[in-house]
């Protein structure tokens, strides 16, 4: 087999979730891929359908969400088809996740130290790790996030954590799998900014020796511009615009990308971020054209009616908006 | 250490209310229109006679002395005489008490197994027909009144497929086991009479059945309900996403949390099991502390139906104790958290 | 605004439906509210609810003339089950009318002054009530008092109340601090403002499903009350006490026991289908 460049990826995806009798559609035919041992940013507002990529990368939607189309190629070969066995030693050694909120991802009733031997049995199983061995690494790992006492962590039950305790113990638990890529849930939402800034960094440590790709998903854009190369804006389930990281940012095309940066606090000129007006739209019944188009200030009678199609704007950036159309 | 400091908690707090129930008991007994001790010593006494006994109990002393004096007999295990057998009634219930034991037993424990299966099945086979077929049946046992299932089962066991030896009793009469524990399977097992054991199985049987159906069912219905809810936890997708066979993940990771609510409503459960037992006895004609209590109840025997409300009062706080103790084991949460 | 109401109503009725079968808990609870209010006129032998005796139609199986046969007096059963839906019906109500303002207060009470004096008290009282099976004490209060319909409901309430005063306890326990109580204290609203304007509102979706599920279980316990002559005594008819005659002549007389057996169990499944279906409305688990 060949060696390929993209180690995932990720195309056509479109999801839905079914609540009280009424389908909203979360994802719009998003297409992203992932370099091996590079990192990837996905950013956008809360609800835009960040973490259902994540999960759907996983194939562990909640059992009210459906994958209406789409694949999600992991070394060619697509997740979402692939038989049980295979998807497990996918799991177990491709991806792995960080979830987002620390104090529903741990199990409540099983000591810390039961789960990481349980998680991390399955990642090593060719190894043939003895259970002191896997300890040892589940140690090293919370050592790794700087938590201080691992023995007294891994002697807990999560309700004796805090809440940064635990996102660090979860960060630490899918780092001390070693697995291929890593999908990075809103890592450190929970954490003070120096423990956030050391988890980014041994993250992208990871990624700079070229053990690790990363998709890291976050709404803050400035963990972006420190982590990632690559980075995908997200708005209401579709992606609206790519490319590398910091041609995105200096030279945002869409108009939801400008509006984003402009919400960047700026050291330099005076007063406060413009926000954007207006809320992501309703899922069960979205725009029939462009989703950005209700809010969007240059908003035209097309962009309501006519999905913009991708728009490669050299180097790798690309945009999905009739007004980038003119401007070249 | 936490866990023995939340028991020892849990103890007192069963012994207050325990007290809070004797007072209760005293004041029902004292609403019981008429004189005390005519009701005890019947129409044909003299004045004289009743003044002596009424004297000799206490009858005459203010109401929180006699409360007293009652307490501390009842405490050394005196509960007076049953109107009814003539009897101590400590004594009744010493002889009554291990028929209702191993009914309770029979029809509390082993169902439990039963509620756990269906509930796991039920949730692993969402909307299956094992799933439509136990949530119907739950449906149906769930608002099935026990003395109604008791009716039922004599009729169908009874009587249509006289499955059942006799009905009524513990034994039929053409054995005779050796009084070990007051169990009749288990003593006559230790007897070495498997004949009389599997007598004594298929008289306990249907009561045991008719106490044991709508809880369980209802007991099903919570674990398949909190399997459900939590198969879409965080935690749940969070070892799945880590490529653990789903067969570990529901045996090590949704199971434990998912049975701690059925835990906590199988002691209420037991615990309810005693009161239902009170028309189950009787119907099944079964010799044991339930039906005692309820002849009293019928005849007014306070001396008895105060002793039955207050042993039953203490296995529903011992049953409730224990059920909570295997919680706190099974949740680590449950050891920090006030018990109440 | 009526468009919205309009919405409101059919995502309710969507979130009631979801489970499938609380259209047919509603459908059996309607029909029992009605058959119960119309009996007189619906019994096609209504004097029959009384001390009747026809010797010429006793102990007939059921037919066209008597859908579910006569009893030994010759009485028709259809029409006295018909009849005893009503005081059946007046029992799940009034319990419920009496034993759900008492412990909600309660309840309330003890949860707002939480850690104070007022908090042991009630919920230790709370407490001693529940310390036995409901079934036990209620036997024992209403075999004390005399044996009637009046009073056996008076033995339920009184088991019946701790249940929505724990309810209610919980509930207000983990609102206390909430920072809209909070406010209301500091600007000096009354504790009667607190526990009605402030906690029931947000205990009310809770108390609502367990008052729905509750229907049945009262009725259930006041059948099995009368089942041992502790309710409504005969001529009268009731569910409980037609099981009991009936019982003295199984099995021939079979229809005697199974149609009322028959009828507790669809009331008692009625409630729980459509409680059910209430708590799927508010997103409140039943008991």
């Amino acid at each position: 087999m060949e060696e390929r460049a993209n180690i995932l990826e990720v195309k056509d995806l479109s999801v839905s979730y079914t609540v009280a009798n009424v389908k909203t559609h979360v994802l719009e035919k998003v297409s992203f891929s992932v370099e091996k041992g590079k990192s990837v940013g996905i950013v956008g507002e809360s609800g835009c359908g960040k973490t259902t990529t994540m999960r759907t990368i996983l194939n562990v939607l909640p059992s009210n969400g459906t994958i209406e189309s789409g694949e999600i190629l992991y070394n060619g070969e697509n997740v979402l088809e692939m038989p049980k066995n295979k998807l497990q030693e996918y799991r177990q050694r491709g991806a792995g996740m960080i979830f987002q909120d620390p104090s529903s991802a741990l199990n409540p009733v099983i000591s810390i130290r039961n789960q990481f031997l349980e998680a991390l049995k399955y990642a090593h199983k060719d190894k043939k790790l003895t259970k002191a061995q896997l300890l040892e690494k589940a140690a090293d790992a919370l050592t790794a996030v700087s938590l201080a006492d691992p023995d007294r962590i891994l002697n807990s039950y999560p309700f004796q954590l805090s809440g940064g305790m635990r996102q660090r113990v979860c960060i630490a638990m899918t780092l001390a799998a070693e697995r291929n890529i890593l999908l990075a849930d809103e890592p450190g939402t929970a954490l003070d900014v120096t423990i956030q800034d050391q988890i980014l960094r041994l993250i992208k440590e990871l990624v700079d020796k070229g053990e690790l790709s990363v998709i890291m998903v976050t709404h803050s854009l400035g963990v972006i511009r420190q982590v990632t190369t690559k980075v995908n804006i997200m708005y209401a389930g579709t992606i609206v615009e790519g490319g590398d990281t910091g041609e995105v940012f200096e030279n945002p095309l869409h108009p939801y990308t400008q509006a984003l940066m402009d919400c960047l606090p700026k050291l330099t000129g005076n007063g406060i971020a413009k926000g954007i007006p207006g809320r992501i739209p309703d899922y069960s019944n979205p725009p029939k054209g462009c989703r950005f188009a209700p809010r969007c200030p240059y908003a035209t009678e097309r962009c309501a009616n006519e999905t913009p199609q991708r728009l490669e704007k050299g180097n790798g950036h690309w945009v999905a908006c009739f007004k980038a159309e003119e401007g070249k | 250490m936490s866990l023995l400091k939340s028991i020892l908690k849990r103890l007192l707090s069963s012994v207050v209310v325990l007290l809070g129930l004797t007072v209760i008991i005293f004041i029902l007994m004292r609403m019981v229109p008429g004189d005390p001790a005519r009701l005890a010593l019947g129409a044909n006494v003299t004045e004289e006679v009743l003044e002596n006994y009424r004297e000799v109990n206490h009858l005459n002393d203010p109401l929180p002395m006699q409360y007293i004096y009652w307490l501390t007999d009842a405490l050394r295990g005196d509960f007076g005489m049953s109107a009814v057998t003539k009897r101590a009634v400590i004594q009744d219930i010493m002889d009554f008490a291990p028929a209702t034991i191993e009914l309770v037993i029979w029809a509390g424990f082993p169902p439990i197994l039963a509620a756990l299966f269906l509930g796991v099945t039920s949730a692993q086979h969402k909307n299956k027909w094992q799933d439509y077929l136990s949530r119907f049946l739950g449906y149906i046992f769930v608002a099935t009144p026990t003395f109604v299932f008791a009716v039922l089962f004599v009729l169908i066991f009874g009587y249509w497929l006289p499955v059942m030896p006799t009905i009524g009793g513990r034994l039929s009469p053409s054995f005779t086991i050796p009084d070990i524990t007051g169990l009749y399977m288990v003593d006559a097992l230790l007897g070495g009479q498997p004949a009389a054991a599997w007598d004594a199985f298929l008289h306990l049987l249907f009561p045991a059945l008719a106490l044991a159906l709508g809880k369980t069912m209802q007991e099903a219905r919570i674990t398949r309900s909190s399997m459900l809810q939590n198969a879409d936890k965080d935690y749940i997708t969070m070892v799945t996403s880590q490529g653990v066979p789903q067969s570990v993940v529901n045996r090590r990771f949704l199971l434990k949390p998912s049975v701690i609510p059925t835990v906590t409503v199988i002691g209420m459960d037991i615990a309810a099991m005693f009161g239902n037992a009170f028309l189950v006895e009787r119907i099944f004609n079964w010799p044991g502390l339930s039906s005692y209590g309820m002849t009293a109840i019928l005849n007014k025997d306070t001396n008895a139906v105060c002793a039955v409300v207050l042993i039953i009062g203490l296995a529903f706080a011992l049953t409730s104790i224990a059920v909570d103790i295997v919680a706190m084991i099974l949740d680590p949460r449950m050891r920090q958290k006030r018990t109440r | 605004m009526r468009a919205e109401q309009k919405e409101t109503m059919i995502k309710n009725w969507y979130k009631f439906s979801a489970g499938g079968v609380s259209v047919l808990g509603l459908a059996i609870v309607l029909l029992i509210i009605l058959l119960a209010v119309f009996a007189p006129v619906i019994a096609p032998y209504p004097e029959d609810a009384g001390a009747v005796v026809k010797f010429s139609e006793s102990s007939l199986a059921p037919s066209m003339q008597h859908l579910m046969g006569t009893d030994t007096m010759g009485r028709d059963v259809f029409s006295r089950l018909l009849i005893s839906l009503r005081s059946s019906l007046l029992m799940g109500i009034l319990v419920l009318a009496i034993a759900v303002p008492v412990g909600f207060v309660v309840g309330v009470l003890a949860g707002y002054f939480k850690d104070t004096w007022i908090e042991t008290v009630l919920m230790r009282i709370v407490d001693i009530f529940l310390s036995v099976p409901a079934l036990v004490l209620a036997l024992a209060i209403a075999a004390i008092l005399e044996p009637n319909l009046k009073n056996s409901m008076i033995a339920i309430t009184i088991m019946w109340w701790p249940w929505y005063a724990r309810l209610s306890f919980g509930v207000a326990s983990s609102l206390r601090t909430e920072n809209y109580i909070v406010y209301a204290e500091l600007t000096g609203a009354k504790l009667s403002h607190i526990v009605f304007k402030e906690f029931l509102p947000n205990t009310f979706d809770q108390i609502l499903t367990k008052m729905t599920l509750d229907m049945g279980y009262v009725i259930c316990m006041g059948a099995t009350l009368s089942f041992v002559g502790l309710g409504e005594q005969p001529p009268t008819p009731a569910l409980g006490n037609m099981i009991n005659d009936g019982v003295k002549f199984l099995p021939d007389m079979w229809w005697l026991a199974i149609f009322p057996a028959v009828t507790i169990i669809i009331i008692v499944l009625g409630f729980n289908l459509l409680g059910d279906g209430v708590g799927n409305i508010f997103n409140v688990e039943g008991k």
